[in-house]
């Protein structure tokens, strides 16, 4: 990408951001039941939203890099560029949703569905990301870390289940339940939806910056390789007077 | 047939080498001991709360054992080109990996007999459900043992293997951690009725485990 | 509850505060990794 094109998308994201803020914080009106509290949650469900959306990205980077006729590089730097990213706004997840609880629920923290398994999601990618710097060569890496992300991938709607079984406190989504009807109306559903949206275009704006940053890190440990190897080359090469 | 035969061998070998080092007998054992102790310490040893809070600190227990016999596993074939030889053995990857995952399971499933024993008698539990317990022990321990075989094949050969496996694991075995101790709970309350539907999530579990871990050990046994 | 405002402010800030860590250290260490890689050429 270009770098004006860059900016572009940079300076979008920001006043993207900024028209959020001030519709969460100052234009849409408090809730009837939440009051001020809901402006919690222009944050929250756009971050996990983001969060999944990245961990689905590592999870077909990385089986893009497992088939071998698809395999490149950059679907594995990709993978690792995004599980970062996802890990990132999954933290900020948790504790902007503490916050909420907080004045809500009455406490920061519960053991319901959706908190548990936020959790898991947060110390199952941060295990990933540990991997991810223990490779030697790109290829090794590479089949470990793909791996891992499809296994983690798989693992969360099976820990989903399994703790909701367990325990549900928390509210039944307020856009994307059984009944597919939206239960906020109005300047609240707008805010919300255009929360999502620029949150959704500042995480393509992350990855990308992520991805180049990770490509550049690939490029430095080819350069230092060289050099390690022409210093090595020059030095068995010196001829004795 | 040869596949299961295999894994058969693969796991004799496991179990053997442990008979003749008795590493899992003389120090994961011990170890699952000791925890189960340190918990009563944890819960000021009241005798309230203990037998209540038994079956999760007992899954507790035998979760942290099986990190160790994991970790065991995979030590075995560090030395002396163990590793080279399976690969070069001929085994199909998948028997290499139903066979130590079973020699996991085996271990483990004896240790939860010794430690279920242990938390009986010092944590004051009355027994109700054996058949449910028996059941939901054999499920989980399946699951425990596929996953960790997973992780370690997946870590084996990395500097940091020891400290990255135990933090792979534990995340992706909380179902299995939720599920034991949920139907434990509910066959020492009497509501053993309760209980079977955990059991099916851990069968369902290790099942999905077994697939994915029969596909993906040939790769990663690869790159080891 | 009172001072809900607070939680409010609060959240809003460590989401704020989280991202333009991340996004400053992100350019950061591209400015570096670029600035290296182009002196190496150079020398």
């Amino acid at each position: 990408m270009t770098f004006l094109r860059e900016r572009g998308l940079g300076i979008s994201v920001v006043v993207a951001l900024a028209i959020t803020a001030v519709f969460a914080l100052w234009i849409s009106p408090r809730d009837i039941e939440q009051g001020e509290a809901v402006r919690l949650l222009y944050l929250h469900v756009p971050t996990i939203w983001i969060a999944f959306l990245a961990f689905f990205v590592t999870a077909l980077s990385s089986v893009l890099w497992l088939v071998p006729r698809t395999r490149s590089t950059t679907w594995d730097l990709l993978a690792g560029a995004s599980a970062e990213v996802g890990v990132v706004f999954t933290g900020i997840t948790l504790v902007v949703g503490s916050l909420w609880g907080r004045p809500t629920w009455g406490t920061y923290w519960v053991w319901d569905a959706r908190l548990t398994t936020t959790a898991i999601l947060f110390f199952l990618y941060l295990g990933y990301l540990a991997l991810r710097r223990t490779g030697s060569t790109a290829e090794e890496r590479g089949k470990r870390c793909a791996i891992a992300a499809l296994i983690a991938f798989a693992d969360v709607p099976i820990v989903h289940f399994s703790v909701t079984w367990w325990q549900t406190l928390h509210q039944s989504g307020t856009v994307f339940n059984n009944k597919i009807s939206v239960q906020i109306h109005g300047s609240m559903a707008f805010t919300l939806l255009w929360s999502v949206a620029s949150f959704t275009l500042f995480y393509v704006y992350l990855v990308m910056r992520r991805l180049q940053l990770a490509e550049l890190e690939e490029g430095l440990e080819e350069r230092e390789l060289e050099i390690a190897i022409t210093e090595r080359v020059r030095a068995e090469q010196v001829v004795p007077v | 047939m040869t596949f299961l035969t295999d894994a058969l061998l693969v796991a004799g070998k496991d179990l053997r080498i442990e008979r003749r080092s008795r590493v899992a007998l003389q120090q994961i054992l011990p170890f699952g001991g000791i925890v189960v102790v340190i918990f009563a310490f944890a819960l000021d040893a009241n005798r309230a709360s203990l037998p209540e809070a038994a079956p999760g600190l007992f899954w507790a227990a035998v979760l942290l054992a099986a990190l160790l016999a994991i970790s065991r596993s995979f030590a075995v074939e560090e030395s002396n080109g163990a590793r080279d030889g399976l690969r070069l053995s001929g085994i199909d990857a998948g028997s290499i990996f139903v066979g130590k995952a079973v020699a996991i399971a085996v271990e483990l499933f004896l240790l939860e007999v010794v430690l279920g024993a242990a938390v009986i008698v010092l944590y004051g539990v009355t027994v109700h459900g054996v058949v449910v317990l028996l059941c939901t022990a054999l499920a989980a321990t399946i699951g425990l043992a596929a996953t960790g075989t997973v992780y370690g094949v997946l870590a084996t050969g990395l500097r940091a293997r020891d400290t990255l496996v135990p933090l792979l694991v534990l995340p992706a075995v909380t179902p299995v951690m939720l599920g034991a101790t949920r139907a434990f709970a509910a066959a020492l309350d009497g509501t053993t009725s309760d209980a079977w539907p955990w059991v099916q999530l851990l069968a369902a579990f290790a099942i999905l485990v077994i697939a994915a871990g029969t596909v993906a050990f040939g790769p990663l046994l690869e790159e080891a | 509850m009172e001072h809900v405002w607070g939680y409010v402010i609060a959240g809003y800030v460590v989401a704020a505060v989280g991202l333009t860590t991340y996004v400053g250290w992100l350019f950061r260490r591209t400015r570096r990794l670029r600035r290296l890689l182009r002196g190496d050429a150079d020398g």
